[in-house]
């Protein structure tokens, strides 16, 4: 019996070239939302974008859309001058661990706080939003992955996310959060925002934490993975 | 999130027939099509910039379209809800048209015309269908991404 089309479309997708290529797209296109995104924040054209970055708009174009493959190391001294061109870190666009929504959440948090927040804060908060959103929504609205540490949850990312923004505070335009914006408020307000130490505590008072039977001092669920739907 | 594909079978602009032809006519495309609509799954089915976008002008503020472009000349738009309570996302149909940097030049004169007017009748298909949901489960099924 031959395949019907619909069949054998569900077997092209199972094909490890198509898995291969798949995965190439994806981080392609996670650096294409960053870059559409702070272009957004800077008020450039792609065009504009191009000039600074020394390419062709075309170039842009490909990259926003996740089109673009480098090639021969072209690639790298591209990404430098885009980099400088989007008045950015290099790791914004470089790090696979960083992702436009999440770089939006922290900059709306630092902004709430007037940047003057500590890493406690600073891990602590996202989490909370986190929380609240796989609960209200059914998804997180952070990649950030959340394992129990001394501190209570905490994702090593972190620091690739802080270095973005200590001493630094980027204009963002808020794209990716915007629907969300009034959720993450609603949020922020029930928690003690600028007291690192009670934060803290209350993370410990979670379901994710509780699960682990995690403590403050005690050691029960060290570097666990936290299952935000419990 | 789950994804959910109106069926081949069901209608001729289904995004599971759009899906299909392109197996036949562009199979090299299809993983980055279903990339994107991962990406935007992952997301929440979240309509995120550059890739996907609500079409908020036409009244109904749940209703979002993916826009991969096909071998950077051509976008398929795939219509899409979120069903919350299925955690699903939702394909209704799908339509592909010219794309790329000369974009705006063929949107104008009488095949412009043309374009905008069977992307205005898409979107309206769009709708019906999405207010057909409810009662033709049926006709959706999943789409492994």
């Amino acid at each position: 019996m031959s395949l019907s089309q619909s069949d054998k479309l569900d077997q092209f997708i199972k094909t490890d070239e198509f898995k291969e290529k798949s995965s190439h797209f994806q981080r392609m296109i996670i650096l294409g939302e960053k870059i559409y995104g702070r272009r957004n924040d800077l008020g450039l054209t792609q065009t504009d974008l191009a000039k600074r970055a020394q390419t062709t708009q075309r170039i842009i174009s490909e990259l926003e859309s996740g089109r673009y493959a480098p090639s021969n190391g072209i690639g790298e001294e591209l990404y430098d001058k885009l980099a400088e061109a989007l008045e950015i870190d290099r790791d914004y666009l470089f790090s696979e661990k960083i992702d436009r929504r999440t770089f939006e959440l922290f900059a709306f948090i630092g902004d709430k706080l007037e940047w003057k927040w500590d890493i406690m804060q600073f891990m602590k908060l996202p989490y909370f939003v986190d929380l609240e959103f796989v609960k209200s929504k059914g998804f997180k609205l952070s990649n950030l992955d959340y394992q129990r540490y001394e501190y209570g949850p905490f994702d090593k990312n972190i620091y690739t996310y802080r270095n973005l923004f200590e001493g630094k505070h980027p204009k963002v335009k808020y794209s990716y959060i915007a629907d969300f914006i009034d959720d993450i408020e609603t949020t922020l307000k029930t928690l003690p925002v600028r007291n690192g130490d009670r934060l803290k505590k209350l993370t410990y008072e979670t379901a994710p934490m509780k699960k682990l039977g995690a403590t403050i001092g005690g050691k029960e669920g060290w570097n666990e993975k936290l299952d935000l739907n419990s | 999130m789950r994804v959910m594909k109106l069926k081949a079978t069901a209608h001729p602009q289904s995004t599971g027939k759009v899906l299909d032809d392109l197996l036949s006519s562009d199979p090299e495309e299809l993983p980055y099509v279903y990339s994107i609509v991962k990406h935007i799954a992952d997301s929440g089915g979240h309509p995120q910039p550059p890739h996907a976008k609500r079409l908020s002008h036409i009244g109904d503020t749940n209703l979002c379209e993916l826009r991969p472009n096909i071998n950077r000349e051509r976008l398929l738009r795939i219509y899409y809800f979120v069903s919350p309570e299925e955690g699903a996302m939702i394909l209704l149909n799908a339509i592909i048209k010219p794309d790329g940097h000369d974009l705006p030049a063929r949107y104008e004169g009488k095949s412009g015309h043309r374009l905008t007017r069977d992307i205005n009748e898409s979107i309206q298909l769009a709708l019906s269908l999405k207010k057909e949901y409810p009662l033709s489960k049926n006709n959706y099924e999943p789409l492994a991404v």
